[in-house]
């Protein structure tokens, strides 16, 4: 199929998301998934009519789109409804042009449901919904990303939230980027103990989104499932609980912070919070 | 191709304490120049700062007679292959490969001419369609280096990039970096903290600690004239013996702490009393290798016999490395297999003191 357009089509259709992220391009996807850009210029309606039929078209981000969700992202509060990660990305200083191509690198590789958001040449951040980018991949992106355009920088893996204040997420993670260290891809967890380790300002935030919410019990659960090496048996003793019961307030207490408690990363997170609050 | 100087180049971050320190080197076209060393010795520090990626707190980077220090990184005509031989996940190797011609505005036809140059050198032909997650890390290490050859550059700079195989691969891997090198004859620099790779791999060595060159010379320079302890302890595998103690007026080598005394050959012996070392601290060095067990050696004048208690034996194939002491001080004996015997027995070793090396125990410098 994509063969016999290429004849029909000729020097105007592209399978580089690179070049096909552009805003002249219209973009689809044929049924195996195979995504391709025919320059607008080179479409009439009729074929445009036609290339629907068996072609999805999909719909690239418009730059308004982008300075509604920058806008967004950094005021006080922002309530999302649905799920969403943000990943941000801070290199060295570069000029207009390199940019440009490190903006459409990342649009070819994150979703066609992300959104990426430039905050000057070399500050980016991807929303991303619905579909989430391994953090593996992302990685290898990164370094090969590095290794092309000879660039020092870093990345911060944000949170990935089923709902709730992504302009505070943006913020508290945008603070932690300053304090990841330079040529390194970091995790939320991580991230965040080293912002409530190091900044004043923001370990308030913290406690305000992890904290303050968890009644006294909770509170208790964590340290003592900490104390007892992340043990669920052994923890149950301490507390004086029915093991299933220790398994619910785990389960409550993944449910009100968004962190998974029985992972070692998180456990430590909500373990340094309740020490530092 | 390029002829690169590196004069008096110093990184320093915050604080005094220099990271590299007066690096001084002069790399000959088409040379293949490794940077070895310990953690932390400055050698990966110094390839950014020749990459652009770290700035240069002093002196000169010259490529091919130009000063590079203020040339941005994408302007050296430079590329890089990090340890990490990171691929763009969602392309294909083709893909991955042309990215770099892509960006520097390559037409169409000769990136694919250059791309499938590559492939073909690198045997990836068959590939060029997969995208690295369908690929062994030998490959995907093949496509990292592909990614670099395509761009034609002037330099190629190697970080590492051996580290993240197993040891199979990286034998296989160092074999096919030798003949790319061969073939292409680009002016490279690569940096690992292995020294065999380092001895099978450079035209010259440089071998580095606490931001300094220790010595820079061929892998038989360094592995036969070591500059210092340092250099002679860190070239070679398992690491040369040394033996502290004192040169005495009847000319022999007296081990300290025992009363084990070792003849040293004649020419050895005159620098040694030429240079005031009569009755001084000094290091004997001796590699594993120039101590034998065959019983041809008792005869030899300048081999030491020495009664040795054997604490622990390793049969490592075609050869056996047996651990002993001269009094307190530990060596390790290289001998053919032939040789081997198991740990508790007692074997007359003998010590092949023409190959022995003289260092000042203060300086640890070689004498000379």
């Amino acid at each position: 199929m994509l063969r016999q357009l290429m004849t029909v089509f000729n020097d105007q259709l592209t399978t580089d998301p690179n070049v096909y992220c552009q805003e002249q391009y219209s973009v689809y996807r044929l049924e195996d998934g195979l995504c391709f850009g025919i320059k607008a210029t080179a479409i009439s309606d009729r074929e445009q009519q036609l290339l629907d039929v068996f072609a999805e078209r999909i719909i690239t981000t418009s730059r308004s789109d982008i300075d509604l969700w920058r806008e967004r992202i950094q005021s006080a509060h922002a309530l999302e409804d649905q799920s969403f990660r943000l990943v941000h990305f801070l290199f060295n200083p570069t000029d207009e042009r390199t940019s440009e191509e490190i903006q459409q690198l990342l649009s070819s590789f994150f979703s066609q449901t992300s959104i990426l958001i430039p905050f000057s040449t070399h500050r980016f951040t991807v929303v991303e919904r619905e579909e989430f980018v391994i953090e593996s991949e992302l990685s290898d992106l990164f370094f090969a990303l590095q290794s092309d355009f000879v660039l020092d920088g870093k990345v911060l893996l944000g949170q990935q939230r089923a709902a709730g204040d992504i302009a505070v997420q943006f913020q508290l993670e945008q603070a932690a980027l300053a304090f990841v260290p330079s040529m390194q891809i970091e995790r939320f967890l991580p991230a965040m103990i080293r912002l409530a380790s190091l900044d004043d300002r923001h370990r308030a935030t913290l406690v305000d989104q992890f904290i303050r919410l968890l009644e006294p019990e909770s509170r208790e659960t964590i340290l003592a499932f900490c104390r007892a090496n992340l043990n669920v048996s052994l923890t149950a003793k301490h507390l004086f609980l029915h093991r299933n019961s220790l398994q619910y307030r785990l389960d409550r207490l993944t449910e009100q912070t968004g962190i998974d408690v029985r992972s070692f990363e998180g456990a430590t997170f909500l373990y340094t919070l309740l020490l530092v609050a | 191709m390029a002829e690169i100087r590196l004069e008096h180049i110093d990184k320093i971050y915050s604080g005094d304490a220099k990271a590299v320190d007066d690096f001084n080197l002069h790399i000959k076209d088409k040379e293949f120049i490794v940077f070895v060393g310990p953690s932390g010795c400055g050698k990966s520090t110094t390839l950014r700062m020749i990459a652009g990626l770290e700035e240069i707190s002093g002196g000169d980077f010259i490529i091919d007679g130009k000063r590079m220090n203020d040339v941005a990184p994408k302007d050296r005509d430079i590329a890089m292959v990090f340890q990490n031989y990171a691929l763009y996940p969602h392309m294909n190797v083709f893909d991955n490969m042309a990215f770099g011609l892509k960006l520097r505005k390559f037409p169409k036809d000769e990136i694919k001419q250059r791309v499938d140059n590559a492939a073909r050198i690198l045997g990836l032909e068959e590939y060029l369609e997969r995208k690295p997650k369908a690929l062994s890390g030998g490959q995907r290490q093949r496509v990292a280096i592909g990614r670099a050859i395509v761009r034609d550059a002037k330099v190629f700079l190697m970080d590492e990039p051996l580290s993240n195989l197993d040891a199979k691969l990286r034998v296989q891997m160092r074999k096919e970096i030798i003949q790319l090198h061969k073939r292409l004859e680009t002016t490279t620099i690569y940096v690992t903290h292995d020294q065999t790779e380092a001895m099978t791999l450079a035209t010259r060595i440089v071998i580095m600690k606490a931001g300094i060159i220790q010595q820079v010379g061929t892998p038989k320079e360094v592995y036969d004239h070591p500059d210092n302890m340092f250099v002679a302890g860190f070239i070679g595998s398992p690491s040369m013996n040394f033996l502290t103690g004192k040169l005495a007026e009847d000319g022999l080598f007296h081990v300290s702490g025992t009363e084990e005394k070792f003849e040293v050959p004649e020419g050895k012996m005159k620098v040694l009393r030429d240079r005031g070392y009569t009755n001084k601290d000094l290091v004997l060095g001796i590699r594993p290798e120039d101590i034998h067990a065959e019983l041809i050696y008792q005869d030899t004048k300048t081999a030491h016999r020495f009664p040795a208690h054997i604490e622990v034996s390793e049969l490592m194939g075609a050869e056996s490395y047996l651990y002993s002491k001269v009094g307190q001080q530990a060596f390790t004996a290289r001998v053919d297999s032939r040789s081997h015997v198991e740990m508790g027995s007692q074997l007359d070793l003998f010590f092949d003191m023409t190959k022995a090396h003289f260092f000042d125990s203060a300086t640890e410098a070689t004498i000379r």
